[in-house]
């Protein structure tokens, strides 16, 4: 066995051949052949349950193949293969949900589980664990201090923190699961340039992400899976977006899934904010929807989209400013709203928009119960379960069946159960607040006809996104926000990813206003 | 400084103030006998509340401790009553009763995944039931409190000097606590298991370990304070620290640790200890009506955590907004 | 503020007055019961102020809760505070043997009601609970017939008075009425609501229960609550301890069969007048317990006449 092993390619890192896989049942992955070259940053890529998460739960040992065989750096791991084991040999999972310990420092939270001890005493040197962390952060030129606590930090730079925990566990090969889903445009930027930091270190980056421009641009290779198999591992010059997501989904795109041209549309007008002002969060603010438009929301994370947002829909109060919904002076609150006719689509899904424990039938009920109880306010079941089927076949979530609980959906139908909680209704302005993060690539389709075909039938939606082409494919028109001021309007004609990016960061050629 | 440190002034400083609020009101308050014994009361609530706090820690809660106290002191007395074996074997062995039953705590909500709340509920109710049995009987069969006079037994309710042993017993265990909890691999542990389990889980800390040996600490912690309450009391009922729970939470409550975990240390436990025996010394000082105290001390606990929560949103925005500026400079070089 | 003030003042006052006839000696005595909102623990305390307000004294009542704990740490206070006496229902005998030691040690005489403790101290005055209970068992026994099915309704284990009330109760079936079934018995806590549950399993249990002792009158009138919503009432016979004012009235309508009456403000009264003899040097603290006993008297609807209104508590 061993002497094989030796004669293989020693370019290579990691060499998985022939990996099958099955939880009790059906193949989740079969047959897979993977393989990493040392210092390259690697795509994985696939719908969700192509195999992609199972494949490297594999790799770093939280679950075990059960067939094929796995060589790294000239090791052959047994089927029997362990997280710490695989620690130990160097392969660092980057989470996707963050594994940092809250409340602990920089420093605390890198060292975690081995913190450097004083000779001979089972006690943390507390001082030497800082200057090691932050020897560190100096060496990789981070803008991090080692006392700092976790909690202090935003997001990207705790996804820093994760690195460099990988790091100090002298990891040669780093994953990195959908990192940039919870980043903002710039900061997303900001990683790339890390992860090319780490490539000229030697180290092996595996990069997972439902974005194919950050695919393209980062990649030196890219392995597609499709439904548990491996489709094609694509070299440098054979990648581009088109390509993988057409081996992604067996099909190429139709031109109108990927382009979209803005549309001015005018008419009715559904809603109009005029110099809306929140202390420290909005700054007069003034914009109309009209019916049957696509209003775009572009800006950074904490430009004030989402408070804007919570704002209308009556969730938060503002200070000053006057809304006009549907010709008459509105003050929102989130009764109100509901009963006038808006949807709202949170940001966080898990949080604010399901209730994970109950069926679909039930999360559609609760947001329908004046439709669906009699008037001394008992609930009709047959009514209610008609309503869920209704959602169902509008959005063709995935299984039909209204009773099985929404915390067991897929990220893409969980995100279709908010949006049919609406819909059923008589809507007439939609809310939706990044409404395909964490989605893949097929659902997010399903998605955005979703939204085409509710603004043909007259509803006006406003779409806030952090996904610059999720902006420009949707939206007949894009605001863009920037520390709580309409910075940019985008009307008529094209717009390019660029230019929204820009006026998000501020960078405006002429006068900013 | 943060947000735990102004936290903690605070409360020291409403300690200091109210300490001598009282000894103007009644002279007999700023006596040396009557602070022994407002400490000698803050140490036995405070033992517990040591082991409850690393619970508390780990986003967990321990409603049993109440219940071992009086498991272990019918422990106690029935080794001192039916056998002649001396002080220094069986206290030990009532201590590791009390760890026994910490780890069955642990183990059912590890081992199974049950609630905190639910298991340690149940064994409350075992133990009370246990201890109930346990209780020595007259030849009638009616449960008979014994009066113990085993003398190295009741050595742990003298004192050394003015203090008493329970006194530095609870000082030198908070101290070996905090350290334990600050300054051992196994202390961040327990923080990182209550933080986020998850990834703590992620991290290669055997979480169940941890928690297991959480639930041990407290159960030791309860076991330990019942052998200086019965030898303070010198004797041992079967209903003793039933009850007591409300006392030790709001110790540690009041102290800065929250019900939410990763959060919390022993230094805030002491001083919420201390502060609760002292209102409750004060409000018997002021001969105010013995129904206020209840009210008094739930007046409090609703007070210190309105005041976390208020704080807390107030010190996240100003996080946030640092946060932002942190973002600034990188955002313009792009 | 104004309390402390006032305390302060007659503390200034003690201290001019020393020197000064006795009786102008201001004195501080603490009462602790087990809880004070209970008619047996409120009477005896209206009878111990009754004699207090004769004489300069500061008289403070305490709650426990029901707790020995609290109790023990409510007479630590006292001590600390420079109390005179105190006058104490201790919640369990053993667990305030300690306290009361402490105390004596002092000079604080303690007098205790009902429950004495395990060691020497100024007084104990009591209900005879042993001479009683045999007393109420004779007459259970007898109205019977001297056969049937008896339950009792106990108090909480350690609860030396309960006990000693319950074994007084068992002596005299034992000994007068062996053909007596003693069916169950269950701790209530001393309580109304407790003894309706424990009732309730004692009727649901036995389809012909006879009689029941309740050690106490609050347990008493919780199990004719319960006998009278099972519409048994009229079969069982119902026997309670103390004599409250309350269960009178109910002996007086025919629920409650009868009860061992003790006069608790006779009780109080006496309490605190053995300690302001203490105080006052009238007498002399002995070598072992001073026992007073205070005579019960077996209130039935023939006998619950007797006992005036004004001795009603």
């Amino acid at each position: 066995m061993s002497d094989k092993i030796k004669s293989t390619d020693s370019t290579l890192l990691l060499e998985c051949r022939g990996i099958d896989k099955s939880y009790n049942g059906p193949m989740v992955l079969s047959n897979v052949d993977f393989s990493l070259k040392r210092g390259e940053i690697h795509a994985l890529v696939g719908e969700n349950g192509a195999g992609k998460s199972t494949l490297i739960k594999i790799v770093t040992g939280i679950t075990n193949r059960n067939a094929g065989t796995m060589v790294f750096e000239g090791h052959s791991i047994p089927l029997e293969h362990n997280k710490n084991a695989a620690e130990r040999l160097g392969i660092a999972v980057i989470y996707q949900e963050l594994s940092l310990i809250h409340g602990m420092s920089v420093a605390q939270n890198i060292f975690l589980t081995k913190e450097p001890l004083f000779a001979g005493l089972p006690v943390i040197d507390i001082k030497k664990m800082n200057a090691m962390a932050q020897q560190m952060i100096d060496r990789y030129g981070f803008n991090l201090k080692a006392t700092d606590i976790i909690d202090q930090l935003p997001i990207a730079q705790r996804q820093t923190v994760e690195i460099l925990k990988a790091l100090s566990n002298k990891a040669s090969l780093m994953i990195m699961d959908e990192p940039t889903s919870s980043l903002t445009a710039t900061e997303s930027v900001q990683l790339f340039k890390i992860i090319r930091l780490l490539k000229s270190e030697g180290i092996t980056v595996v990069y997972i992400s439902h974005r194919m421009e950050e695919v393209f641009d980062l990649s030196d290779r890219v392995t597609v899976l499709r439904d548990g198999k491996l489709v094609s591992v694509l070299e440098k010059d054979e990648i581009s977006p088109a390509e993988i997501i057409r081996l992604m989904i067996g099909r190429a795109l139709t031109e109108d899934e990927s382009h979209h041209r803005m549309v001015r549309k005018e008419g009715e007008v559904v809603i109009e904010v005029n110099n809306l002002c929140s202390q420290g969060k909005l700054k007069d603010v003034s914009f109309k929807v009209h019916k049957g438009e696509v209003l775009g929301f572009g800006g950074l994370v904490g430009s004030g989209r989402t408070e804007l947002m919570r704002a209308i829909y009556g969730i938060d109060a503002f200070d000053s400013g006057s809304i006009t919904y549907l010709g008459k002076p509105y003050v929102p609150s989130v009764e109100k709203s509901i009963a006038g006719g808006y949807g709202f689509v949170p940001e966080e899904r898990r949080l604010q928009g399901i209730m994970g424990a109950i069926s679909i039938t039930g999360n559609i009920g609760i947001a329908n119960l004046d439709s669906i109880s009699s008037r001394a306010g008992f609930v009709s079941g047959t009514k209610e379960r008609e309503r869920a089927q209704q959602a169902i076949a509008l959005l063709n979530v995935r299984p039909p069946n209204p009773d099985v609980l929404v915390g067991n959906l897929s990220g893409g139908n969980q995100q279709k159960v908010v949006v049919g909680k609406w819909l059923i209704r008589d809507l007439k302005l939609l809310i939706v607040d990044e409404p395909t993060v964490g989605v893949d690539i097929g659902a997010k389709e399903e998605m955005y006809q979703t939204i085409e075909h509710l603004s043909k039938q007259g509803v006006a939606v406003i779409v806030v996104s952090s996904d610059l082409p999720e902006l420009t494919r949707l939206a007949d028109r894009i605001i863009v926000l920037r520390k709580g001021r309409i910075i940019k309007e985008f009307i008529d004609g094209t717009v390019t990813e660029e230019e929204v990016l820009r006026a998000a960061s501020g960078i405006i050629e002429g006068s900013a206003q | 400084m943060s947000v735990s440190a102004i936290r903690r002034l605070i409360l020291i400083g409403l300690l200091i103030s109210i300490g001598a609020a009282l000894s103007v009101a009644n002279p007999s308050f700023l006596t040396l006998d009557n602070l022994m014994t407002m400490l000698q009361e803050a140490s036995l609530t405070g033992i517990v509340a040591i082991g409850f706090t690393l619970v508390l820690i780990t986003a967990g809660i321990d409603m049993s401790i109440g219940a071992v106290i009086a498991i272990t002191s019918m422990i106690c007395v029935n080794f001192i009553s039916y056998t002649s074996l001396p002080a220094y074997i069986f206290i030990p062995i009532a201590l590791a009763m009390g760890c026994l039953i910490g780890w069955f705590n642990g183990f059912f909500i590890t081992y199974f995944k049950l609630p905190e709340f639910i298991v340690t509920l149940a064994t409350r109710g075992i133990l009370t039931g246990l201890a109930l049995i346990a209780a020595v009987k007259d030849s009638q069969g009616f449960v008979k409190n014994v009066f113990i006079q085993d003398e190295l037994f009741l050595s742990f309710g003298e004192t050394v000097g003015p203090v008493y042993i329970v006194v530095i017993v609870f000082f030198v265990l908070a101290l070996a606590t905090q350290f334990f909890i600050k300054r051992t691999r196994a202390g961040s542990n327990v923080y990182a298991t209550g933080a986020n389990p998850t990834a703590a889980r992620l991290t290669g800390i055997d979480t169940d370990r941890t928690l297991i040996g959480v639930y041990m600490f407290s159960g030791f912690c309860a076991a330990l304070a019942s052998i200086f309450l019965c030898a303070r009391m010198m004797t041992a009922m079967p209903e003793f620290g039933i009850g007591s729970e409300m006392d030790v939470i709001a110790s540690v409550v009041i102290g800065g640790t929250p019900f939410t975990g990763g959060i919390g240390d022993i230094w805030g436990t002491v001083i919420g200890t201390l502060f609760l025996a002292l209102i409750k010394n004060g409000i018997l000082k002021l001969g105010l009506s013995p129904y206020i105290q209840p009210i008094v001390i739930g007046g409090i606990i609703v007070v210190t955590v309105v005041l976390d929560v208020w704080y807390k949103g107030f010190a996240e925005q100003r996080v946030a907004k640092l946060a932002r500026q942190k973002q600034m400079p990188t955002r313009e070089g792009v | 503020m104004n309390r402390a003030k006032s305390m302060l003042f007659s503390v200034a006052l003690s201290v001019m007055a020393t020197g000064a006839a006795q009786a102008q000696t201001a004195y501080k005595i603490g009462y602790i019961p087990t809880s004070i909102g209970q008619a047996l623990t409120q009477a005896w305390r209206s009878g111990a102020e009754k004699v207090f307000k004769e004489s300069n004294v500061t008289f403070q009542a305490y709650d426990a809760n029901m707790k020995a704990e609290t109790q023990v740490t409510l007479m630590d206070d006292l001590i600390n505070q420079g109390y005179n006496a105190i006058i104490l229902q201790p919640a369990d005998a053993a667990a305030l043997t300690a306290s009361v030691k402490k105390a004596e040690a002092k000079g604080i005489p303690v007098i205790t009601l009902n429950t004495d403790t395990l060691l020497p101290h100024a007084a104990n005055v009591t209900m005879d609970d042993s001479g009683s209970g045999y007393l109420i068992g004779e007459k259970i026994g007898e109205s019977l017939g001297g056969k049937g099915n008896v339950a009792i309704i106990q108090s909480p284990p350690g609860a030396q008075a309960g006990i000693d009330r319950e074994k007084g109760f068992r002596a005299a079936l034992a000994k007068s009425y062996p053909n007596i079934k003693i069916v169950g018995a269950q701790n209530a806590l001393w309580v109304k609501d407790k003894a309706i549950e424990v009732m309730n399993s004692f009727l649901q249990v036995n389809k012909d229960l006879d009689a029941v002792f309740a050690v106490n009158d609050n347990m008493a009138e919780g199990a004719t609550i319960a006998a009278e919503s099972a519409g048994r009432l009229g079969q069982i016979k119902i026997w309670g301890f103390n004599g409250q004012k309350s269960t009178l009235t109910l002996i007086e309508q025919g629920k409650i069969t009868g009860t061992a009456y003790t006069n608790a403000f006779n009780q109080g009264g006496t309490a605190a007048k053995y300690a302001m003899e203490l105080l006052t040097g009238v007498k002399k603290k002995g070598a072992k317990t001073e026992i007073i006993v205070v005579p019960p008297f077996a209130a039935t609807k023939d006998t619950v006449a007797q006992i005036k209104a004004e001795d009603r508590w």
